[in-house]
């Protein structure tokens, strides 16, 4: 009731007094969508995020669930983000327009994401949430470690072993999706040559295997709860090609539900999936039973 | 001994038809390719893995088409000589619905026996097997009795639109995020990447049904003159309904349980048989069951035409087909009705 | 063969429809089982059939109707139900040949002893010529003969009927009542629940009145079609005329 009156009186204020739009560097600030929870936990002054989206404190969404599980979490309506009395709110493109024009009527200053298709974007998010926070330096600071990441997966390799990355409900990144480009830049041959505007192609186990992909990169997401999404990525035909003509790498897919800098993480283990690969190959096309290092299993549950 | 000719006739050549469905089936992949040409290479590696692909995807999903399609069809045939009424079959009736709910419920909240060292994945076609029968008792306690036209569809349409619900409450729930989408796969069904390890759960109790619905085949005859007369010619009512129900119960709630609500197939292939093998139950059943895994075959070989794009769903071709079909027979049969 | 009915009691629902009938018939052919609406005619037959619960004993020829099995029971006793028809468009041969079930083993097919119980009911009911028609296109009358040819191909001693001639045009009452009585005539027993009195009187061997759940008259049609009966029964005053071609004329209600 309390944080209720406060909130109900700082909506007065806004109408009435009209908050200027930036006086100094915001310090209540309300994440309303995963991907800018993510942002804003690397950037935000420490005491300044008063509330984020709830799927930013899950551990299976959000790579910084932990850094974040002190803070209130909201769900993304006016009526939670209010209470909190915020002079910034962070949101999505997508972000539903109903709230946003809300926001904008009550002169609260919103700064939106975009959906990442390109290491570009990346750095475009973290440098429009710095500049809405007031921290540009931290925000330089942190392109510049992604960047670092990135350039040290790159892989170059005149034979690029053909990989796919392949993931619940049976779909398959496309090179123009930031999965794609990872793909790319560790040093694969993304066996999906269609590109679209959603970044996903959904090839049939049948499909996949007349690729012949030499990696097979799965992508894990809440494995312990059954849905027949996740039960395709377990077909014995694919299990089956798994162990013995490819190689196979499993990503915890909670880690680019949005596309951010913690995309390096995986753009890493590719990395270290291509010098295994390649390391112990030949000249000769595919092998049998080769392993990729850095897998958790061989296809075995 | 003519009659009796004919339908052994209907029969052969439905079984024939049936083979070489489930051949095509096996041969032809995504936008008509053919597995031999892959068997044709001389490459070793593209010969094992054409025969993984004939082995673990190929064989199963057209295995599945036969059985369920022979399930649907036996069922439907059955319960319309038990209800006395060309409407029925297990889709319209309301226990595919009450199957997929009994699977869902089972599959999305992770049941497991593993005490007992039984997996949640041979739970799904028990789960279904038991909405199956809820179902069915629930239909047969509001039309069992009177079966007349009215009765049987708007028991059928009840329990169809509650089951629907339950299982679209259930997915809403499950605590699968993918749940919500995945009611696509069991309202409009699939066969697409099934498993032998499904066939082999599935085929017991499939078998167990088909068998209990074809013990009544006497009975469903004495059946067209209505139960007291088929009392009198030495029939148990009682057992007579138990085993087309329990027989239905397991053959369609497996059959769901694996592959989602396929309609209309247990309705249209025992009307596509009446002229041709007559019109008594008992000679329906089995050019029913040929019928059925016929039309199931060849609709999921339609269903692979689409060569760019995912593949349609095998619930929608039965529905474009089924649908209109059911409509016309409502109409015919109230215009022949008093 | 020896049918016996004793103590029968029978209830349809809450309210006790048969309140204790008896009866015995030996050697006796056709039995027309008579009384105004209502009386439990229906109830009794269904009873003996073995279609509704009752306490009593029923016995053909000694041995326990309720003892018997299911197929032994349809072997021993067919039945045609008031108003019978058919749910599926039936060609006629093969509806008749249904008759024939309780008869055949589990696995077989229809015997040559089979064909000709049919081919038997077929000449004894007049309906060779529908044959091969379906049964749902004859008339009223003609579609009566069928059924009942069905429940004649079972050829059991004992043929319980409702009605049959219920709804029938007089030449198809006639010609019911006379197949009824050639199958009599072969050596077996016919019980038959009938309103037309005048046929009833025509073609039965005995008669038995029930009024209220009980045996109110029981013997030759002239010794039960008597005016007092009548009056005390169906409440009617009628013409009867006796002779060869015996007759029940109803004139008006009684006072």
């Amino acid at each position: 009731m309390t944080r209720f009156s406060i909130g109900l009186a700082a909506l007065l204020a806004c109408l009435f007094a009209g908050v200027p739009a930036r006086a100094d560097a915001p310090s209540r600030v309300v994440s309303i969508n995963l991907c800018s929870d993510i942002i804003a936990a690397d950037l935000a002054a420490p005491g300044t995020l008063k509330s984020v989206f709830r799927l930013g404190r899950d551990p299976a969404d959000s790579p910084v669930a932990d850094i974040l599980a002190d803070v209130p979490p909201n769900d993304g309506r006016i009526e939670d983000i209010l209470p909190f009395a915020p002079d910034l709110v962070l949101a999505h493109e997508w972000t539903s327009p109903f709230t946003l024009d809300l926001l904008a009527r009550m002169n609260i200053p919103v700064a939106t994401v975009k959906d990442a298709r390109s290491f570009e974007d990346i750095r475009d998010n973290i440098r429009t949430i710095a500049r809405a926070l007031g921290r540009e330096a931290k925000g330089e600071e942190v392109i510049a470690r992604f960047d670092a990441e990135m350039e040290a997966a790159r892989r170059e390799s005149a034979n690029a072993p053909t990989a796919i990355l392949y993931q619940d409900l049976g779909s398959a990144v496309t090179p123009n999706s930031i999965l794609g480009r990872i793909l790319a830049l560790t040093g694969f041959r993304n066996v999906i040559t269609e590109e679209n505007a959603v970044g996903l192609a959904y090839p049939g186990i049948e499909d996949v295997i007349a690729y012949r992909p030499q990696l097979i990169a799965l992508g894990i997401y809440r494995p312990d709860a059954p849905s027949q999404a996740n039960a395709v990525l377990e077909h014995p035909a694919l299990r089956l090609y798994r162990e013995r003509y490819a190689g196979e790498v499993r990503l915890a897919a909670g880690g680019w539900t949005c596309s951010t800098r913690f995309v390096a993480g995986i753009a890493t283990r590719l990395a270290a999936t291509h010098d295994a690969m390649t390391r112990s190959s030949s000249t000769l096309p595919p092998w049998e039973g080769q392993t990729a290092e850095g897998s958790l299993g061989r296809g075995h549950r | 001994m003519m009659p009796h000719a004919k339908a052994w006739m209907v029969s052969a050549v439905l079984a024939v038809l049936t083979l070489v469905l489930f051949a095509a089936s096996i041969h032809v992949g995504r936008g008509g390719e053919l597995l031999t040409d892959k068997f044709a290479t001389v490459a070793e590696m593209d010969r094992d893995i054409a025969w993984l692909v004939l082995t673990e995807i190929r064989l199963p999903r057209a295995l599945l088409g036969l059985l369920v399609g022979a399930s649907l069809g036996l069922t439907g045939a059955g319960l319309q000589g038990l209800l006395r009424n060309p409407l029925a079959e297990p889709g319209l009736i309301g226990a595919s619905g009450g199957a997929a709910f009994g699977a869902v419920l089972v599959f999305y909240s992770g049941l497991t026996l593993s005490s007992i060292g039984i997996g949640s994945v041979m739970l799904v076609p028990l789960g279904g097997i038991a909405g199956a029968l809820v179902a069915l008792a629930v239909l047969y306690l509001l039309a069992g009795r009177n079966p007349s036209i009215v009765t049987i569809i708007l028991a059928g349409v009840a329990i169809s639109a509650f089951t629907g619900a339950l299982t679209s409450l259930s997915l809403n729930l499950a605590p699968s995020p993918y749940a919500a989408l995945e009611i696509v796969f069991w309202m409009l069904g699939s066969l697409t990447d099934r498993s032998m390890t499904q066939v082999w759960f599935v085929l017991p109790f499939m078998a167990a049904g088909w068998l209990l619905v074809a013990s009544t085949w006497r009975a469903l005859d004495a059946l067209s003159l209505g139960e007291d007369t088929a009392a009198t010619l030495g029939f148990s009512m009682r057992s007579v309904t138990l085993r087309a129900i329990l027989g239905t119960g397991l053959a369609v709630g497996a059959a769901v349980s694996v592959t989602g609500v396929i309609g209309f197939v247990g309705l249209v292939v025992p009307h596509l048989m009446r002229p041709l093998v007559g019109q008594r139950p008992a000679s329906l059943l089995l050019p029913s069951a040929l019928g059925g895994a016929a039309l199931v075959l060849a609709a999921d070989l339609l269903v692979r035409l689409p060569v760019n794009g995912p593949e349609l769903k095998l619930g929608v071709v039965t529905a474009l087909v089924g649908a209109p079909f059911f409509l016309w027979l409502i109409l015919r049969t109230r215009r022949e009705a008093p | 063969m020896r049918l016996t009915v004793e103590n029968l009691h029978a209830s349809l629902g809450d309210a006790r429809v048969i309140r204790g009938v008896s009866l015995a018939a030996e050697g006796v052919r056709f039995i027309g089982l008579i009384g105004p609406n209502g009386v439990g005619k229906t109830t009794l037959i269904r009873a003996v059939a073995g279609l509704i619960p009752f306490s009593g004993n029923v016995t053909l020829d000694g041995e326990a109707v309720s003892a018997m099995s299911p197929r032994a029971r349809a072997r021993a006793m067919s039945y045609l139900a008031q108003g019978a028809g058919s749910h599926w468009p039936l060609e006629v041969s093969r509806l008749i040949a249904l008759g024939r079930l309780p008869h055949l083993e589990p696995f077989h097919r229809a015997s040559a002893a089979d064909e000709a119980a049919i081919a038997r009911a077929i000449a004894l009911a007049g309906v060779g010529e529908f044959i091969g028609r379906d049964v749902l296109t004859l008339s009223g009358g003609e579609r009566a003969r069928v059924l009942l040819a069905r429940a004649l191909a079972v050829e059991a001693p004992l043929l319980l009927v409702d009605e049959p001639v219920a709804a029938l045009d007089p030449y198809h009452q006639i010609r019911i009542m006379e197949v009824l009585r050639a199958y009599a005539d072969e050596g077996r027993t016919v019980v038959a629940v009938l309103h037309d009195l005048t046929l009833a009187a025509r073609y039965c061997d005995r008669l038995i009145l029930l009024d209220e759940g009980r045996v109110k008259a029981d013997g030759t049609p002239g010794d039960v079609l008597t005016p007092q009966n009548l009056r005390e029964t169906y409440r009617i005053e009628a013409l009867i005329g006796e002779g060869s071609e015996p007759f029940v004329l109803p004139v008006r209600r009684a006072e």
